[in-house]
């Protein structure tokens, strides 16, 4: 990098308020892992639910909210994807997990809300239990079920 | 053998990825302190204010820390954190009712494009790594020459490091040679 190229950098760097969090804020995230939870790995066997394998089971309320269902053997699933149009475009996911008849209602279902290699949010819920994903709007994301002992189920995006 | 935290802040990006994976702490807490300005600021730059620019650092990292597993490409982590940081300001700002500046839906999207301002962050870091490396009188004049707001006087600027006012362009030119000179160590 050449000497004023530097300098326009560093100019660039003070106009943006490049600096330091306060000292807590450093603390609280150092103190990040003993608090979060586990995300769930991807199963080697996972199945992949493209948005033309949900078509039938996918209904446009209007342009911005869709209705989706999916079964697997272990799993239903139904959700509400909603783009906000009066919340610049805030995309919300809201839905319910059901286990496959015969299965212990115990079992737990974890939802992870991903886009590429971010996880953008996750819950972990009981059989039935409903769930809520609010957050920027993204092209493309994935929405994954794990149930233990079974195969990941990953949603993709049906409006994609 | 754990590695002190000293010895932990001169390890590259990957490394430091690697040993967050297998739950070293102090790894945790330098890739914390190593990146905390390039989350904070980006957050900044989008025109939330100080208050919500922390909530999006720490938004930032707890998204970090349950992505670490799902990182395909650990050296580009700073990247990854400018798009985080914008994606959670851009939910931040709408939140808040508060218009955010730089930013549109176009922005946050964590897809593989490039945009100028993310090579200039990533740049940023550099330059803020190697600022931290920096001692004494140089890391002094140009933190008060770039990032003091409001930025001082020149006679300000001598009276504080105890030199005449005729030595800081020189001053300067050295120091800025410097900068450049541990930048291009650390690349």
């Amino acid at each position: 990098m050449k000497s004023n190229e530097l300098e326009h950098l560093l100019e660039w760097m003070g106009d943006r308020r490049w600096s330091t969090p306060a000292e807590d804020a450093r603390q609280r995230a150092w103190r990040i892992p003993e608090s979060q939870d586990p995300v769930p790995a991807v199963s080697t066997t996972a199945r992949s639910v493209r948005p033309s394998d949900v078509r039938a089971a996918s209904t446009l309320l209007d342009e911005d909210r869709r209705l989706v269902s999916h079964s697997a053997e272990h799993v239903d699933l139904s959700l509400l994807v909603e783009r906000h149009s009066d919340r610049q475009g805030l995309l919300s996911i809201q839905g319910r997990a059901w286990l496959a008849e015969g299965r212990p209602t115990t079992t737990a279902i974890e939802v992870v809300w991903t886009h590429e290699d971010h996880v953008i949010d996750h819950r972990r819920l009981t059989d039935g239990a409903s769930f809520r994903f609010e957050g920027a709007p993204v092209r493309g994301w994935t929405l994954e079920i794990h149930v233990a002992g079974e195969p990941t189920v990953v949603l993709e995006d049906p409006g994609a | 053998m754990l590695k002190t935290k000293a010895s932990l802040s001169r390890s590259d990006t990957v490394t430091l990825v690697d040993l967050c994976r297998q739950g070293d702490e102090h790894a945790w807490r330098v890739l914390v302190e190593r990146y905390e300005n390039l989350v904070y600021s980006t957050a900044l730059g989008t025109g939330l204010d100080r208050e919500a620019a922390s909530e999006v650092h720490q938004r930032v990292w707890v998204e970090l820390h349950r992505s670490l597993h799902r990182l395909r490409d650990p050296q580009a982590l700073p990247k990854w954190l400018i798009v985080t940081a914008r994606r959670l300001s851009y939910e931040q700002s709408v939140r808040s009712a508060k218009q955010v500046v730089d930013l549109s839906d176009e922005l946050v999207d964590p897809s593989p494009s490039s945009d100028t301002s993310i090579e200039k962050l990533q740049e940023s870091q550099l330059v803020h790594q190697a600022l931290r490396r920096m001692r004494g009188r140089c890391h002094q004049l140009l933190q008060m020459l770039f990032f003091e707001d409001p930025r001082p006087a020149y006679r300000d600027v001598a009276d504080r490091l105890g030199v005449a006012v005729g030595t800081l362009g020189s001053m300067r030119s050295r120091c800025l040679a410097r900068l450049r000179e541990l930048m291009e160590e650390s690349t």
